[in-house]
């Protein structure tokens, strides 16, 4: 059963302060991605939370940490733009090897459907969906937007991951993952289906789609491992769901 | 700086880690006891930071991401050994500065004594929830377990003396 607003009230300090298990923690997004009215306590909550670490004093790291630190970032750099130089720092060549094993390159950014869309475009085993939308004919891939954050989870780097807003007719997804607790909050607004047909969410792993199961029009949280996913898309499948998309995705959002 | 990291500029990467290392290591040693453990961390937090520069917003300033990073990351690295640093939950234990950081700016000075001010005011069971939950990793149950309180308790607790301390910072004594 979905918390009460008063007892979101009670939750929010604690949510600040990282300090609710798991299963609240969930309890607490899922409510914030449909509520606002608790964006200006949130906000107060966090304000205040960062401020804490203040109360100590200033420890410094031993010196190898910040060459450790610019010769991680030199290598992810350079692991990411391969043919583009990185800016050069103006500090000397660090001798000792970072101690981390420097950040692995970030997944380029792919075109998740591509695989998918050959199969639609060479009439291969997905079939067309049958409700009259214009969506059939429309495949709506929107690339990850960086507009505004939803207020009231604004701060937690953790939080919302991908958007994918569609141009027509207001369909939209949100994807808030929580990738140390292993969860991940889906607020959908589409169109109702009928003939009990359902949306499934599927997490796109090198072109392959996995299915994280059937989801609501609203707010659905699902365990989750989404380190490895380049996009979440949402299809229609029959009742029940399917263990394979059966029909083109409506909806992709880009992580 | 923001900007520079968003170009992969080192030396804008060089001036935040000279700017807020001390306070993100001190927040990362008070929460894990473990110096190479708390430097991984600050390491990870500064790299997350770079990784996130996209999504920042100018106008809420680097200290507060970075901080929230390192807090949790330390947090979760906490929780997966399972291992509570006992020794962190003595609100009257300082962990002395080592080294020699950049000077404080004004700013910053005034802000901790004015957030150093505010935990003083607040009542004991109130200081103690707040550094068990924040410094502690604890989460409502547990410190509600160690307190012998209820865990709604706990979070009113907390409630209260977020709710106190942003009262007593705006309108200082």
């Amino acid at each position: 059963m979905m918390p009460r607003c008063d007892e979101i009230d009670e939750m929010l300090a604690a949510f600040a302060l990282n300090a609710l298990d798991a299963d609240e923690r969930l309890l607490v997004l899922e409510h914030l991605a449909e509520c606002r009215v608790h964006d200006e306590a949130l906000a107060m909550y966090r304000d205040v939370t960062g401020l804490l670490p203040l109360s100590l004093d200033d420890r410094q790291p031993g010196p190898s940490a910040r060459v450790s630190l610019l010769a991680a970032f030199e290598a992810a750099v350079s692991a990411t733009s391969p043919i583009q130089a990185p800016v050069t720092a103006h500090e000397p060549a660090p001798a000792p090897a970072p101690r981390l094993v420097p950040v692995p390159a970030p997944t380029p950014l792919r075109r998740p459907a591509a695989a998918w869309l050959v199969e639609r475009q060479r009439g291969g085993f997905f079939r067309m969906p049958a409700f009259g939308y214009g969506l059939a004919a429309a495949l709506l891939v929107v690339a990850l937007g960086m507009g505004a954050w939803n207020l009231s989870l604004q701060g937690d780097n953790r939080d919302l991951v991908a958007r994918s807003t569609s141009v027509h007719d207001g369909m939209s997804l949100e994807v808030y993952y929580l990738e140390s607790d292993g969860l991940a909050v889906l607020k959908l607004e589409m169109p109702p289906l009928s003939g009990g047909r359902v949306y499934q969410a599927w997490k796109l792993v090198d072109g392959t789609p996995h299915s994280m199961g059937v989801v609501s029009n609203g707010v659905t949280g699902m365990p989750a491992e989404l380190r490895d996913a380049s996009a979440i898309a949402i299809s229609v499948e029959p009742p029940g769901g399917s263990t394979a998309p059966t029909t083109t995705p409506v909806l992709v959002a880009e992580l | 700086m923001i900007e520079g990291l968003r170009q992969n500029d080192s030396d804008s990467l060089a001036a935040i880690y000279d700017t807020h290392s001390g306070i993100a290591y001190g927040l990362a040693a008070r929460i894990l006891g473990v110096t190479n453990e708390a430097e991984d961390i600050v390491q990870e937090s500064f790299l997350a930071l770079w990784r996130q520069a996209e999504r920042l917003d100018p106008s809420r300033g680097i200290r507060s991401y970075l901080l929230t990073i390192v807090h949790n990351k330390s947090i979760d690295r906490l929780r997966q050994r399972s291992r509570k640093n006992e020794t962190s939950l003595d609100p009257e234990a300082p962990i002395p500065a080592t080294g020699d950081g950049p000077a404080e700016s004004a700013e910053r000075a005034s802000d901790r004594e004015s957030v150093r001010a505010a935990l003083l005011t607040l009542p004991p069971e109130q200081r103690q929830t707040v550094e068990m939950a924040y410094f502690g990793g604890l989460t409502t149950g547990e410190v509600a377990e160690r307190m012998q309180v209820p865990v709604g308790t706990v979070k009113s607790r907390l409630r209260l003396a977020l709710t106190h301390m942003r009262r007593t910072m705006a309108n200082p004594i």
